[in-house]
């Protein structure tokens, strides 16, 4: 009961954002942003810290979300729902397909070869110039739901995000306390052994891989909405690398540090931005000194009071 | 276990980490004077170091040395012979942006054929 009460507070304190003070306009963007990075984040989680594979190619799932609403949205195809199903399956193909390959690898070639389909994925975006090309490409409109156009309202989209954050948290702890994560856990520890116990690790860390890749396309989708843009910086490393470091610095312990990870970066960078222009100075240290001194990441401190 | 042989590790890793960061200042006076300088241009060389390790094979010196060279001759003339490559098959304004973006991709593509094929990288490194 009690893993759940942290997971808890922050969805009620996120819920409650919009009537305490967050109501404005970009507060609720930034919030959204920081939510949808949040779920892109915990799908990542997976990967690291459930199936200890670390990917240096997750950007290229969320930019294949974002690029399926684009290319729908330029063959006049605006239904979210469908959007939504195009996005998750596109990048979960797209997943399933490279990790055929990469998942058969480990350690540092894993994040190589990651890092080798990401920057594919890149330079394919950049290469369409039917959607804008290196410029990007500027929708007219988010998708409607279900034939309204409910997603334009701000509180509306705020909840939908929160939903599906929560949603994806969930699924990610059931999945991770399920069988399938267990045998995940068991080829994390020592593959040989979960091999002489007669699973095939292959197998579950590809299927692991696919859904993270889903999950991935779902935020990319919903990121494409809340900016109303895309461009092939969505698919760059650099994004991978930020994904990345919100789940280590959240902690791997658990997925609650990758929300924790996601959200304290976007919205420590925001703050510092409006203090200083040369936020990266102090941006910087911070989280050298945060890796240096929280072992168990953000999402650990808790503990380590408890402890003394 | 090399720590009980009384090798100070954190020196060691230390004059390596300073040694490494020395040599790649080097690298940054022979490029400064050809290449343009901004902050952000250690960023495509920092990938691309990546790439070269890797399919050299990690902790060989001779492999490094070796995919340094395959890695920029492939980018090079990836990236100036591609466009002209895809005319034979596309129309000229298709074929410039394919050639262009596959150029570009021609390293990573190399990359995980390598990885795929040779994991442990071209000229691995000797053990013991």
């Amino acid at each position: 009961m009690r893993s759940w009460l942290g997971p808890l507070l922050l969805l009620a304190l996120l819920a409650a954002a919009p009537f305490i003070g967050f109501g404005q306009g970009w507060a609720m963007t930034l919030l959204a942003r920081a939510m949808i990075l949040a779920m892109a984040a915990v799908s990542l989680w997976l990967l690291v810290g459930g199936a200890g594979m670390v990917s240096l190619g997750h950007a290229a799932m969320l930019g294949i979300g974002a690029y399926a609403v684009v290319i729908l949205d330029d063959a006049r195809v605006t239904e979210g729902l469908v959007v939504a199903a195009v996005a998750i399956g596109a990048a979960a193909r797209f997943a399933l397909l490279t990790g055929a390959v990469a998942v058969r690898t480990s350690g540092v070639h894993f994040i190589m070869i990651t890092l080798a389909f990401g920057q594919m994925a890149f330079f394919t975006a950049s290469s369409l110039a039917a959607y804008g090309g290196d410029d990007g490409y500027t929708l007219y409109a988010r998708n409607t739901f279900a034939g309204t156009g409910w997603m334009e309202d701000r509180v509306a989209f705020h909840f939908l995000c929160l939903g599906l954050l929560a949603a994806v948290y969930i699924k990610c702890r059931v999945l991770m306390a399920s069988r399938f994560g267990r045998v995940l856990r068991a080829a994390r520890e020592n593959p040989l052994r979960a091999q002489a116990l007669g699973f095939a690790p292959y197998r579950y860390q590809l299927t692991a891989y696919a859904i993270a890749g889903g999950i991935g396309g779902l935020a990319g989708m919903l990121l494409a909405n809340a900016t109303e843009f895309v461009a092939p910086s969505f698919l760059a490393w650099q994004r991978s690398g930020d994904l990345l470091f919100m789940v280590i610095l959240g902690g791997v312990a658990s997925p609650l540090g990758a929300v924790i990870g996601a959200l304290s970066i976007v919205l420590v960078e925001e703050w510092l931005a409006e203090l200083t222009t040369h936020w990266r100075m102090i941006f910087g240290p911070l989280l050298i000194l945060a890796v240096l001194f929280l072992r168990g990441g953000l999402a650990g401190i808790p503990a380590m009071f408890r402890r003394g | 276990m090399v720590a009980a042989l009384g090798v100070d590790i954190r020196r060691l890793f230390m004059l390596v980490f300073g040694f490494g960061a020395m040599l790649a200042g080097f690298a940054g006076v022979m490029a400064a004077p050809i290449l343009s300088v901004e902050p952000g241009m250690g960023d495509t060389v920092l990938i691309l170091a990546f790439v070269v390790i890797v399919i050299g094979g990690i902790g060989s010196i001779r492999g490094a040395f070796l995919a340094a060279l395959i890695v920029g001759l492939i980018e090079t003339l990836g990236r100036s012979l591609m466009p002209d490559l895809m005319r034979l098959f596309l129309a000229p304004s298709p074929a410039r942006q394919v050639g262009a973006s596959l150029g570009s991709m021609l390293v990573y593509m190399a990359m995980a054929l390598i990885l795929a094929v040779r994991p442990r990288g071209l000229f691995p490194a000797r053990a013991g």
